[in-house]
């Protein structure tokens, strides 16, 4: 069957947004099957538009595609009518650049951004026409299948559907992948599967669940997680050293259909110092490795023209930190001023730093500002490492009012470790004193506070990795008295949250084991996916598949584990030692904080022989 | 600054980009190519570029038309050669005029459309007897009415071609037929394509 055919003549006029499906974009590359020594399908088991928002992928893409002899194309999940078309019409799954099946491709790559994604991952390889579970595709005629990203760090709940995972900062370790990989190809196939897995286990980064098993003693207890032939055997994470020298793209891929990040990523640094105890991101991609202003200048240099984007935005866990970050943008201006070309820093801090920072580039004052104080009291911003007072933020946000900006946001969490119902109130007060000083400095312009709250989800690798979750019902509480108390002061504060329901699924997989690869393939069998999308989300099959499985989703979500307790995810390295989250645990529980390492190492292991912190000027603070 | 008129194709998969993608696109490309465009005041500054009228997902044409205000007089082979190289497959500028002085907006100058239907031979016979009656009442629902409309109408002429017939219909701001609701009427396995915008009397493009 010719695919391109078929979906042109049959199937693009009958759905949403059909420019999601033709490929075709500016800067994609498409290399036939002979003329690369090795294939794979990135695959972003999401919707196009949040998919090609991914700097990962532009980054890979970029790097296989100019810099090595094997090939990358691009798949993303089909929206649900474009799904049922294709099953339909018996289309199987196809890359964008070449049409070409997934089973045509020896290597196919996942990325795991979100646990709510996992559904989506089934739903394509089932579209693919590949077997779901690793023991049912050893034969060598299907496909790898690889995950890679924040989620890889206990992939133990989709291990089974997986034959490797690659922990840690792709770039190396995937080119490493592919060289491998092609020694073992014939006409376009891998030959002797289980040999090239082995080689490939010798990897850094590289993870080969099918050699580990988890086991449990007699009462179901989990002991551990091992591998067959030596049981010490840890999965170190894969690290870029140097991150100047690393390869970044410059002919990004530009999407037709508009994507969620639709502009000019300059990745400014890796990595985050300060220590927040929620945050997963700030552990994975550490150490801080930051890039040079001349080598960004130099590289927005060639990306400016070569995709036609009018907005750079300084991307990053923390922009604000970027020791280059003040001249980098005064560079950026008044080099690319009078092309019209906008500047923006998508994540800041709470300080006064910041908001001239955003003054200078925002010229822009309807869009709002953003703010993450994450609790609502200092005790519960001392327990999390968030290292803001009250008084950082109000000083922030009048300077923000003072420079014309009139909609502002503030994020929170609730659900955190030892949170009491004051904490709560705190954060309707902090709100509240926002919006009071929005409104005196602002007089009679229109001041609008958003107030976002999502449910703190516990995640291995950090601090909190031994924390339960609160309970469904206890989100909803505490919701509710957020609801409450926001109505009496009526317009210019809204409220927004995030359903519970799904919350505690992600806490479930995210802290969960194999086990839960039954469950997931349950609910896939039951026609879940997009997961994440509430109006895709179906309660009632999740419920179903718990029942007849006699899986407790509290469980996992709300288990407290203690320090003896081995964890699902112990047998992965990700250089952060366990006794240093551990003491961070104990510390929050006596609201002790930890200074941001860039002021000095506060001890997480990470940096170790060559792997270093790399900054490139003065730091702040 | 100086105004031009570019008439450009969209074909193949492109037909299936919706017009605001079309038009980023084409932004996109400008700035590729290194033309200058002018751009508005303001806290926002938009490309002054527009086109004659949106095009429907799904059709393909050889002669749709945009008009963009540029900083300074251009070299119109040079432009022509580097924007083509700035779009992806299956766009295509075929001619650069320069405006003049006519200050008429395209979508102003509008009057007309002229398509392409494209068969076997036995449909193509359907599709003129089809044509030839009296009446063609269709009942159409739009966003904010529903009515039943005499699309013989918003038919200015229908002609014989080369294994094809050509179609004018009624277009722009005051009388425009969406061609859409004529293929629903005729519902035969046919290939549409627009082939050119005109005027009262001629393509738009030849007026430059
Ligand atoms: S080892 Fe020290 S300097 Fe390196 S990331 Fe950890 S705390 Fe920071």
């Amino acid at each position: 069957m010719d695919i391109r055919q078929v979906i042109t003549d049959k199937i693009l006029a009958q759905v949403d947004k059909p420019g999601r499906y033709i490929g075709g974009e500016w800067n994609s590359v498409v290399k036939e099957k002979d003329q690369s020594q090795c294939q794979i399908a990135f695959c972003f088991p999401d919707v196009y538009e949040v998919g090609m928002s991914h700097l990962g992928l532009q980054i890979l893409y970029g790097l296989i595609n100019e810099t090595t002899p094997y090939a990358m194309e691009r798949v993303f999940m089909p929206w649900p009518d474009m799904y049922q078309k294709m099953e339909e019409n018996k289309i199987p799954l196809y890359s964008l650049e070449s049409f070409r099946p997934l089973t045509e491709f020896p290597l196919i790559g996942f990325t795991l951004q979100y646990e709510m994604s996992y559904t989506n991952i089934l739903a394509m390889l089932k579209l693919a026409g590949i077997p779901l579970r690793n023991k049912d595709r050893e034969n060598d005629d299907y496909p790898l299948i690889i995950g890679g990203g924040p989620c890889s760090v206990n992939p133990e709940p989709i291990a089974p559907f997986f034959d490797l995972f690659l922990i840690g900062d792709g770039e190396e370790a995937l080119k490493a992948i592919m060289t491998v990989t092609a020694n073992y190809l014939k006409l376009g196939k891998i030959t002797d599967k289980q040999n090239l897995l082995k080689e490939l286990s010798m990897i850094r980064g590289v993870y080969v669940p099918k050699d580990y098993k988890a086991e449990y003693d007699n009462a179901g207890k989990y002991i551990g997680t091992y591998n067959f032939s030596d049981s010490k055997i840890k999965v170190k994470k894969a690290l870029v050293k140097n991150l100047e020298e690393s390869y970044y793209p410059t002919k990004i891929v530009i999407p037709f259909v508009d994507a969620v990040h639709d502009r000019m990523m300059l990745e400014v640094l890796r990595g985050c110092t300060h220590g927040c105890r929620f945050c997963q991101a700030g552990m994975y991609y550490r150490p801080v490795r930051e890039k040079s202003v001349r080598r960004l200048l130099t590289i927005s240099e060639s990306l400016v023209p070569a995709s036609g984007y009018d907005d750079i935005s300084l991307t990053s866990l923390s922009t604000a930190d970027y020791t280059g970050v003040e001249e980098l943008v005064k560079l950026l201006i008044q080099r690319y001023e009078d092309k019209k070309i906008s500047i923006s820093l998508p994540s800041l801090r709470v300080d006064t730093f910041s908001v001239n920072l955003a003054k200078m580039i925002q010229k822009v004052k309807k869009t709002g500002f953003t703010f993450a104080p994450e609790a609502g009291t200092q005790r519960m911003r001392d327990v999390i490492n968030k290292g803001v007072t009250e008084e950082d933020l109000l000083v922030s946000l009048e300077g923000a009012f003072n420079a014309g900006w009139e909609r502002v946001k503030l994020y929170f969490m609730i659900g955190l470790p030892g949170e009491t119902d004051e904490d709560i109130m705190g954060i309707i007060k902090l709100s509240k004193k926002v919006l009071s000083l929005g409104r005196s400095i602002s007089k009679g312009r229109n001041i609008k506070v958003t107030v976002s709250v999502s449910s703190f989800v516990p995640k291995p690798f950090t601090p909190f990795q031994w924390f339960g979750q609160n309970s469904r019902d206890e989100l909803i509480r505490k919701q509710n008295i957020l609801k409450d108390s926001l109505r009496e002061f009526g317009k210019g504060l809204t409220l927004s949250y995030h359903y519970s329901e799904l919350s505690v699924l992600e806490g479930m997989l995210a802290r969960g084991d194999r086990k839960l690869a039954d469950l997931l393939e349950e609910v896939h069998n039951s026609g879940c996916m997009f997961d994440s999308w509430d109006e895709f989300f179906d309660k009632d099959k999740w419920d179903k598949a718990f029942f007849k499985l006699g899986i407790d989703r509290r469980f996992y979500s709300e288990r407290f584990f203690d320090l003896e307790d081995n964890l699902y995810w112990d047998h992965i390295d990700l250089g952060v030692k366990k006794s240093y989250l551990w003491n961070e645990y104990q510390k929050s529980k006596e609201q002790n904080i930890t200074k941001d390492c860039r002021l000095g190492c506060t001890g997480c292991g990470v940096c170790v022989d060559d792997i270093k912190m790399d900054i490139k000027g003065q730091y702040r603070g | 600054m100086a105004n031009y008129v570019m008439e450009f194709q969209v074909l193949d998969n492109m037909a299936y980009l919706s017009h605001l993608e079309l038009m980023k696109v084409f932004r996109q490309a400008f700035r590729r190519s290194g033309l200058k465009v002018s751009f508005s005041e303001g806290f926002n500054p938009h490309m002054k570029l527009s086109f004659a009228i949106a095009k429907g997902v799904g059709l393909k044409s050889t002669g749709e038309l945009l008009e963009i205000e540029v900083q300074e007089d251009i070299d119109i082979n040079k432009c022509l050669f580097s924007i083509n190289n700035s779009l992806p497959e299956g766009l295509k500028i075929n001619i650069i005029k320069n405006k003049g002085s006519n200050k008429k907006s395209l979508s102003a100058m509008l009057k007309k459309a002229r398509y392409s239907l494209s068969g076997d031979e036995d449909t193509l016979n359907r599709v003129w007897h089809k044509l030839e009656v009296e009446d063609i009442m269709v009942h159409v629902k739009t966003k904010r009415k529903e009515e039943v409309k005499n699309l013989k109408e918003y038919i200015a002429s229908v002609e014989k071609g080369d294994g094809k017939i050509l179609i004018t219909v009624f277009a722009g701001s005051e009388k425009n037929l969406r061609i859409e609701y004529l293929l629903n009427y005729l519902s035969e396995n046919i290939t549409v394509k627009r082939e050119k915008l005109l005027n009262e009397t001629q393509a738009i493009i030849d007026e430059f």
